[in-house]
């Protein structure tokens, strides 16, 4: 199986298959423009993603590898969050800080399974919570005005209720 | 630590659109930034919404209207609401809630509408006036109006002609919508310019008083899906009439429903095997007579999906061998059959009878056939939940 390396923001080097790499849209296309197939000695940087986080990134990939394609965005499609794998669960055990770092991380990388299953782990930790609790949780300024936020519970009356 | 400040816009966008429609016009109060994010980036990429007015109705619609629709609806959902779907009590559904909802939602393009209290409803054309360009829309459940008192009739067909140009999809399923002749009569008037553009055009009969032959005939050249449901007057001489007199429904029709009419004999004519584009055939709430002859049933070989709902059948069981013989008999080519509700029929005799019924029922075969596998689950489902 042919390797590359990639080098971390903090300059970590990570040996990586070439199969796994490519699970990565962002790292597909950076091989396929340069012409590299395995390790010519230079390692690839990828800037935004420090070493503690590409090394998740990187188990994740490993784990998955054999996955089928994720299916593209379907905007009118039903969004499901209860169907999160409970190896990826488990996986995604961390810290908020971690997780919006592998969110970001899986953004610039452009892997949408990763993206998916964390994005909808958060969705998870919002869902069910009243606007109180999630500026609570997630450390939200309320910015609004009285007068703005009176004006957005009335539009919401209607809603509210169960 | 701020989300906001450590998320771009793009992945707090992507975990938003996993929140329910509900839930996001409340979270619109969590801060400017969601609000702004919300309104401008997840409300008007939403092409579809779909307004009940209970949690019931929503379990309604999945076991209704999936063969009006064709909706991959899963029925296995613990937690009904989902992207499209906003639930509203009828008492907030006021003109200041239409504007408000066509403001949140502007792209529109596929509305479906399904309130199951006996409710006035007389804002319901503002929603429609505010959505002009729609291409789909479906209203269901009981949607009821003073014929004497307000203009509701007229202003529903006004809204619905304004969305001429677009409009492909028209179904008009309500419980109470045209129980009279007079506002059978607005319709057909009325919307003369957009019934004969629609690709599907449905139309439901309910509890209709008058004779319904002049009304298919009027009716038959554009309509594609009918509901005939508890007509008082109708016997199998009537609906043997309304075939035979009206040729031209025989080419249009895909889909037909019978609920609450006489016995089934009267409802297994052979003139439905002259409806040549007829593929999806419902049945509710008829009594199978199990001495009918079964040589006088016709073959319905067109029928493609079969569903049987609230079916009595009498002192027979439903892995009986003649019950089986009828439906394998009468509909050979079925590809989805729905059983819904049928009396004496348990988990049991239902797993039982697919091994029973494989000789005359060769669609029975749960392993080899998606649509039966998921319609299994969801009797499970259901047993499950009562």
């Amino acid at each position: 199986m042919p390797i590359i390396k990639l080098l971390s923001s903090d300059e970590e080097p990570f040996e990586v298959d070439v199969d796994i790499a490519r699970m990565s849209i962002t790292l597909r296309t950076m091989l396929d423009d340069l012409g590299i197939e395995e390790d010519d000695g230079e390692p690839i940087p990828v800037q935004n993603v420090n070493s503690s986080i590409l090394r998740k990134v990187i188990q994740w990939c490993t784990y998955h590898k054999n996955d089928p394609p994720t299916p593209d965005d379907d905007e009118q499609r039903e969004k499901r969050t209860d169907d999160i794998p409970s190896w990826d669960a488990d996986f995604l055990k961390v810290d908020q800080g971690t997780l919006f770092e592998i969110i970001l991380a899986a953004n610039y990388l452009d892997i949408k399974g990763l993206l998916d299953v964390t994005c909808k782990t958060v969705a998870n930790m919002i869902r069910g919570k009243t606007p109180e609790e999630i500026r609570k949780t997630f450390n939200i300024k309320n910015d609004f005005t009285p007068q703005e936020e009176e004006q957005i519970r009335r539009e919401n009356e209607w809603c509210e209720e169960k | 630590m701020n989300i906001n400040d450590i998320l771009v816009s793009d992945c707090l966008s992507h975990i938003l659109k996993n929140i329910s429609l509900q839930e996001l016009v409340r979270l619109r109060l969590v801060c400017s930034y969601w609000k702004t994010l919300i309104e401008k980036d997840i409300f008007p990429r939403k092409h579809s919404l779909k307004l009940f007015g209970s949690k019931s109705a929503i379990i309604d619609y999945c076991r209704n209207i999936v063969s009006f629709d064709d909706e991959d609806i899963n029925y296995l959902r613990f937690d009904p609401i989902e992207s499209h779907e906003l639930i509203i009590d009828v008492k907030w559904f006021n003109e200041k809630f239409c504007r408000f909802i066509s403001k949140l939602f502007p792209n529109i393009e596929r509305l479906i509408i399904w309130f199951d209290r006996d409710s006035p409803f007389k804002d319901l054309p503002t929603l429609l006036e505010q959505y002009d360009s729609l291409k789909s829309l479906i209203l269901l459940g009981n949607i009821t109006y003073d014929p004497m008192k307000d203009f509701f009739l007229l202003r529903m067909c006004q809204a619905i002609n304004r969305m001429s140009p677009t409009l492909k999809h028209l179904d008009l399923l309500s419980v109470n919508l045209f129980r009279t002749e007079p506002a059978i009569q607005t319709l057909i008037n009325r919307m003369r310019d957009v019934i004969p553009c629609l690709t599907v055009f449905g139309l439901r009969l309910f509890g209709y008083q008058g004779d319904i032959s002049p009304l298919i005939n009027q009716l038959s050249s554009k309509c594609h899906k009918l509901r005939l449901e508890s007509l008082r007057f109708f016997d199998s001489e009537t609906l043997f009439n309304v075939f035979a007199e009206n040729p031209n429904i025989c080419t249009n029709l895909t889909h037909l429903r019978f609920s609450g009419l006489p016995e089934i004999e009267a409802i297994l004519l052979p003139e439905l095997d002259d409806l040549t584009n007829l593929t999806e055939l419902r049945i509710e709430n008829v009594l199978l007579d199990m001495n009918l002859q079964l040589e006088f049933l016709p073959s319905l070989n067109r029928i493609k999906r079969l569903h049987l709902t609230g079916l009595d059948l009498g002192r027979w069981s439903f892995d009986d061998d003649r019950f089986l013989r009828i439906l394998g008999t009468t509909f050979p080519s079925v590809e989805q059959l729905t059983l819904r509700c049928v009396n004496s029929i348990d988990e049991q005799e239902m797993i039982g009878s697919f091994e029973f019924s494989a000789n005359y029922l060769p669609y029975l075969k749960p392993k080899s056939n998606v649509h039966l596998e998921r319609k299994i689950s969801d009797l499970y489902a259901r047993q499950y939940r009562n």
